[in-house]
């Protein structure tokens, strides 16, 4: 026997907890206060640090949470994430060839005597050169895995694998080459952190979240029907070879920004989704906005967790996904009686 | 509706999956694909469902062009039953069946499509099981909780039954003989509703039972086709299956001939 629990009640209660845990992160910090007793620095305080960094982890928690859920439903594999598009490894070869290789390309240099454009990209570039990368990886790999009957989700996987690896290989050549400085600045991005958290870095990936979500939502019918088979699908009268460019498309704009933005973050791609789908079962209808809004909700603790567990200094919150997330991955392993069932 | 083949073929590369399918069917009937493992009929089921595309020749469908046909417009028009549908999340049973509203747009309330969905489930005696996962179901009742799901997507549209094609591909394969008789009665209500069926069968006296029209197939060709006493004689079957000889005997107040292989009785002594 099956028996699910109300959608709108399960989007209803994430949808509190989470203003809940917003507004509680905020009086969470260094700079301590309560509610109601606010002076001109704490307000400094929670409307140019936390409230951006709050905003931040909102959204990137929710991109990779849906993406995720878009990801596991396309590829019908419980092992997805949305780094299986290239996108992550991508942003990882864009930001580190820009890190190390900045500088000796003399860009450094020329912005320097213009100190706006120092400044802009002093602050952009690594952001820009990781979307850049991630964009173009995938790109690449939608390029490999097209044939003349359509896109090939076995294809997808093995290429993925093929260009994930040689992503690697460069991007380890790369951090080879790299000095010391250039070095702290990979290991810090390949941690994924938030601390750099402002409102024009959010102003900028508000867009692509939005142009996702607006891309991915009126897939959920079609994903639905995915769990059938493609065959199943094609046969109910989907458009599958769009869905699979939409979906794509809209994960690699989901997650490209953000990763490009904080760094690799891992396992909220992968574990929300399962989380999700034990409490509503398999329907995308609801999977998609609960895996959304889960995800924002675990990495808005997660990334409170990094800023108060060791102060002043702060861990990276990649760090604290994984170590939390691979656990909690084994844990639902342990639990699925095929281990390869999507539930 | 009417399902036109004319001059079929489809390869593979080099390989000859199906060559020079030509028939006619008509709403009404009840068209039983026989033969052999590999002689083609999956590839002619695809093909009318417009999976797949002749390399050679013309699918029509109601007089039009199947390859002209949008795949929602065919999703209204035709069902397919697949041999094994991969399934690979836990929905329950009726969680599967409606999967096939969520590809319509249609125009019913909420309770009629309780209604339809309890109707359709019933007809394939689920009824009992419907909150069931199905992953926790046999390979039978998995098998039809599809073919409630290939009904409800017929009957979930304002298309009438005479317009629509039901392929079904081994509906029998996983069942016990009580389904058989079920599954069939149902198909041949569908096809009195002015539906069309096009059906795999193994069983020759099933497909002899209540099929209209029968269409033998032997590597990848039409050996032979025509009402039930006409195409299942010793003399094509023996060809076809390679088997020595059946035991054919007319039903006679129907005139439709059961089948007893030889072997089978030689084993008995």
């Amino acid at each position: 026997m099956i028996s699910r629990p109300s959608p709108f009640m399960v989007i209803l209660t994430l949808g509190i907890l989470l203003v809940i845990s917003a507004l509680f992160v905020c009086t969470l910090g260094a700079t301590g206060f309560t509610l109601g007793k606010t002076g001109s620095l704490s307000l400094f305080v929670i409307e140019q640090i936390r409230l951006p960094r709050i905003s931040l982890a909102i959204i990137t928690g929710a991109a990779l949470g849906i993406s995720g859920a878009v990801m596991q439903g396309l590829f019908r594999n419980p092992l997805a994430d949305p780094g299986l598009i290239g996108v992550s490894s991508g942003a990882a070869l864009g930001t580190t060839v820009y890190i190390v290789l900045g500088s000796s390309l003399g860009l450094d240099t020329l912005s320097r005597h213009y100190p706006f454009l120092h400044n802009v990209m002093l602050r952009w570039m690594v952001p820009l050169s990781g979307m850049i990368g991630g964009f173009c990886t995938t790109g690449l790999l939608y390029s490999f895995a097209r044939r003349q009957e359509g896109l090939s989700t076995t294809l997808i996987i093995l290429t993925g694998i093929a260009i994930g690896s040689f992503t690697a290989a460069i991007t380890g050549i790369l951090t080879f080459r790299a000095d010391d400085t250039a070095l702290r600045d990979i290991t810090f991005w390949s941690l994924g952190s938030l601390a750099g958290a402002n409102w024009s870095g959010f102003v900028i990936l508000l867009p692509f979240f939005l142009t996702a979500l607006i891309l991915i939502f009126p897939l959920r019918d079609i994903l639905n029907a995915f769990l059938l088979g493609e065959k199943d699908a094609i046969l109910l009268g989907h458009p599958v070879e769009r869905f699979k460019k939409m979906a794509i498309l809209g994960v690699a704009l989901a997650t490209g920004p953000v990763v490009s933005f904080v760094g690799v973050i891992g396992f909220i791609g992968v574990v929300v989704p399962h989380l999700v789908r034990l409490v509503t079962g398999p329907d995308h209808r609801i999977v998609l906005p609960a895996s959304a809004l889960t995800g924002a909700l675990l990495l808005l603790w997660a990334d409170t967790a990094a800023r108060l567990i060791a102060p002043p200094a702060e861990i990276p919150v990649g760090i604290i996904t994984a170590a939390l997330g691979a656990p909690a991955f084994l844990w639902l392993l342990t639990r699925t009686q095929t281990g390869s069932a999507l539930s | 509706m009417s399902l036109i083949f004319e001059n079929v073929s489809y390869h593979i590369k080099e390989h000859n999956l199906v060559g020079e399918i030509s028939f006619t069917a008509h709403a009404g009937q009840i068209i039983a694909l026989l033969g052999p493992n590999g002689a083609g009929k999956s590839t002619i089921l695809d093909l009318a469902g417009g999976l797949k595309t002749p390399t050679s020749g013309k699918i029509l469908l109601n007089n039009s062009d199947i390859g002209t046909i949008s795949a929602y417009k065919l999703a209204t028009m035709r069902a397919l039953l697949a041999q094994e549908s991969p399934l690979t999340a836990p929905f329950s049973v009726t969680e599967l069946v409606s999967l096939a509203f969520q590809s319509l747009d249609h125009t019913l309330t909420m309770s009629q499509k309780k209604h339809l969905l309890e109707e359709v489930i019933n007809s394939v005696g689920l009824a009992e099981k419907s909150t069931r996962n199905m992953q926790t179901l046999s390979g039978g009742e998995r098998q039809r909780a599809h073919l409630a799901r290939i009904l409800l997507q017929l009957a979930a549209n304002n298309r009438p039954t005479e317009s629509q094609l039901l392929l079904l591909d081994e509906p029998l394969s996983a069942q016990d003989p009580a389904q058989h008789l079920m599954i069939l009665s149902l198909i041949r209500h569908y096809v009195r509703k002015g539906g069309m069926a096009v059906i795999i069968l193994h069983d020759l006296n099933w497909a002899s039972a209540f099929a209209d029209h029968i269409i033998l197939l032997h590597q990848g060709h039409i050996y032979a086709q025509g009402p039930p006493g006409h195409v299942l004689t010793n003399a094509t079957l023996g060809s076809v299956f390679g088997l020595p000889s059946f035991l054919v005997k007319q039903h006679k107040p129907t005139n439709r001939p059961y089948l007893i292989p030889h072997d089978m009785l030689s084993g008995l002594s």
